[in-house]
This record gives structure tokens, C-alpha cells and sequence, in this order.
């Protein structure tokens, strides 16, 4: 037999090292997601704040004072990419309550997939006001279930003020969000419709996470506008969930005068531990040594133990 | 037993050849540390393996649908953006 057995050894160790080498291969990916992505890292826990402000944002150049330019399609056509997907956007939000189509059809020409998803979810909140269907479908037609999730939570807070049970409805399918819109929908409509909103809770629908923040956004969205009206709010809460209506009371109180908010949390009887932890929760965020003192001073031990383990967190 | 291929002589290893004939001097050890190599890469290959740090536990981001997410990190989640206590 001529076969040259050297040959064939350096072939069977070649052959075992790429074997090998195609057997590590999902592990060295997976290690390289490890080091790619810093745990603990904000954005690593929650990949996408919602928006509860979204209703207010303005996009540039659309209302308010000042003069500001109209934006058009071709001025944002000749502009640096970075940028030009945020005119998009913006041109999108601009046209979005007159003509949806159009709107969709310039939110196609966004570049990032990421923003041409929020580009739709927002053309779908602009229009929810004017014409419920055009959002739905368009809410519908995004591929990614965060966008989805996003836009029909959109389309809840634009709806929030007018017509509660659809906002409410909206939530059902904002996937990740369903909690978060709750809260925020049911929030918004307190401000004007309290009764609407008190209804809403104490429906009591889901579980304890669902039904107590439901309360939360109650007590949190009417302190930022008085907190004695948050409070009287509260005071028709379930039993169950009374301290975290207090705590969104303190956190939203908190969020324009912390030193106030205190002075008004000392005269909530049982719940003024809740209330502190509330403002404690708000302060983390700009004073974390002052939240971490008055998460030390509460009385109630579980509440200071959970406030503690926030501030510090 | 050599066999010329190319001009060069190399050593077969072929059952019944290795013990009857010396390897070339300047093969052996260019065999010895290769094996070596091999052995090496693949002993630390296992221990990587054995040694590998668990599985981090699953962000709660939002491209994984409401019924995906553990209830308690949504929580965290939700307690973290001022949505519960």
C-alpha cells in the first residue's frame, strides 16, 4: 500500500483542530455577548423607558412659539445622515394627523430600522385622536414587539383624556408595556376624570403587580398637580394597595418640592411611611445620599428595608 | 523503512513500521511539540468549558413579549422607572 501515513496524520490533526474550532464557535459568541454587554448596566436592565411625556414632546419645527422653521422632506433628504432620520421624524409627526400615508411613506425612508419602528409608533399616536383605525393598523404592521408594545401605549396616552375604556383597551396590547400603561393611562385620566379612572382599579383586574400600580399611577400623577387631591384619591383605593398609592403620591409631590412633600407625608397617619419612601425613591435619582438618610429615618422596618435596598441598588 | 516522495525521505506510520526504524531526528521534536500543543489546547478547551461562567439571567427587554417576562425582574423593572413601590 503506497499511502503516505504522514500525510495522513497531519490531515487527521487538521481536520481535529477545525473540528474544534467549529465546535467552539457558539460558545466564543456567547462569551463575546458577555464582555459585549456591561451587566448591570442601565440600558442592559430596562432596553426602553416608556414614554410618559411622549404626549408633550414637540417635534422641531412643529407649533409652539419662536418661528421655528416648517420642516420639509427635501430639506431632510439634503441633510448628514445622522441626522436626516431624525427630520424624518420629525416630518412624519408633522403630517401625521392630516395625511397617516404620507406620514408612513416618509417614516419608510428612515434609514436605522430601530428609529423607522418609533417613527411609525409615533405617526400612530399622532393620528390616534383623529382617526383610531389608521393607528391600530399601523401599530399592527410593526414588525418588533417592543414597537408594537410602544406604539399602542402611545396610542392609550393619546387617548387617555377622552375616552378611557379605549385607552384602557390599548393597554392590553402593549405587551411589555401593559403595566406601564396602565399606569400611565389611568394617570393621565385622573386629571380629568377621576371617577373614570377609580373605575378602572377597582376593577382589581390582573394580579397584585398589574392591580397595585394601577393605584400608583392614581396617586402619583394627581400629586404632581396637589398632593391633597392625590391624597383623597388615595384614600379610595383598595386597602391592599393604599401604601403604594401613597408612595406614587410621594414621588410625584417629590418631583417639584421634596422638602414640602416631607412636611405633607408627616400628616398621612399610617401611610406616611410610604409617602417618605415615595420621595426617598424620587431623590435617588438627584440627592441619592439625602434619599439614602431619609430611607434610615423611616419607622416602619419592612418599608425601610425595601427603601433601602432601592437607594441603594 | 523510508519511502522517498518528492525527493524527501519521511517515516511512515503504518502498524508494523514504527518499531523497527528511528525517527528522523529533526521530526521528533517538531512531532513531540505539536502533540504537546494539541493536548494542551484541548485540556484548556475542557477546563474553559468546565469553568465557564453560568448564564447571565435574562434582561427584561422589551423585544421579549409581556408573558416571557419573570414577574419579579418586571417588577424591579417597573420600581426602577417610579412605577411601583
Amino acid at each position: 500500500m503506497r499511502t503516505p501515513p504522514f500525510v495522513l496524520l497531519c490531515l487527521a490533526c487538521f481536520g481535529a483542530l477545525l473540528g474544534l474550532r467549529f465546535a467552539l464557535e457558539p460558545l466564543s459568541a456567547r462569551v463575546a455577548a458577555v464582555f459585549a454587554e456591561p451587566r448591570g448596566a442601565p440600558e442592559a436592565v430596562m432596553a426602553l423607558p416608556p414614554k410618559p411625556e411622549g404626549l408633550d414632546a414637540k417635534p422641531p419645527g412643529e407649533g409652539g412659539e419662536g418661528g421655528a422653521a416648517l420642516l420639509t422632506l427635501e430639506a431632510c433628504e439634503a441633510m448628514a445622515k445622522d441626522v436626516r432620520d431624525v427630520c424624518l421624524q420629525a416630518v412624519a409627526r408633522q403630517s401625521a394627523a392630516r395625511d397617516p400615508d404620507h406620514a408612513v411613506d416618509v417614516c419608510a425612508k428612515v434609514a436605522d430600522a430601530e428609529l423607522r419602528e418609533e417613527c411609525n409608533a409615533d405617526v400612530a399616536e399622532t393620528v390616534a385622536p383623529v382617526d383610531r383605525a389608521v393607528g391600530e393598523r399601523i401599530c399592527e404592521g410593526l414588525s418588533t414587539v417592543k414597537w408594537r408594545g410602544q406604539c399602542h401605549f402611545g396610542m392609550g396616552l393619546a387617548l387617555a383624556e377622552t375616552d378611557v375604556p379605549y385607552a384602557v383597551g390599548r393597554c392590553e396590547r402593549a405587551e411589555a408595556f401593559r403595566d406601564f400603561c396602565r399606569h400611565d393611562v389611568v394617570g393621565e385620566a385622573a386629571l380629568v376624570d377621576l371617577e373614570a379612572a377609580v373605575a378602572v382599579c377597582a376593577k382589581e383586574e390582573g394580579d397584585a403587580l398589574t392591580r397595585k400600580t394601577c393605584w400608583h399611577g392614581i396617586g402619583k400623577y394627581l400629586a404632581r398637580r396637589s398632593a391633597p387631591e392625590a391624597a383623597a384619591a388615595c384614600a379610595r383605593s383598595t386597602p391592599d394597595w393604599r401604601g403604594n398609592c401613597f408612595h406614587g403620591l410621594g414621588w410625584g409631590a417629590a418631583e417639584r418640592d421634596p422638602d414640602a412633600t416631607l412636611a405633607f407625608c408627616a400628616d398621612q397617619g399610617p401611610y406616611a411611611d410610604n409617602c417618605r419612601q415615595g420621595v426617598a425613591h424620587q431623590l435617588k435619582r438627584f440627592d441619592p445620599t439625602r434619599a439614602v438618610a431619609l430611607c434610615e429615618a423611616i419607622a416602619t422596618p419592612a418599608i425601610r428595608d425595601r427603601c433601602l435596598a432601592f437607594v441603594t441598588r | 523503512m523510508y519511502r522517498k516522495r518528492g525527493g524527501m525521505a519521511i517515516r511512515g506510520f503504518l502498524p508494523g513500521e514504527a518499531d523497527h526504524a528511528k525517527v528522523p531526528s529533526m521530526r521528533k521534536p517538531v512531532l513531540v511539540a505539536f502533540g504537546t500543543l494539541l493536548a494542551l489546547a484541548s485540556t484548556g478547551a475542557m477546563a474553559w468549558w468546565k469553568l465557564r461562567p453560568a448564564d447571565p439571567p435574562p434582561a427584561p427587554t422589551a423585544e421579549r413579549g409581556y408573558d416571557d417576562i419573570q414577574r419579579d425582574e418586571y417588577e424591579r423593572w417597573m420600581q426602577d422607572l417610579g412605577y411601583t413601590e
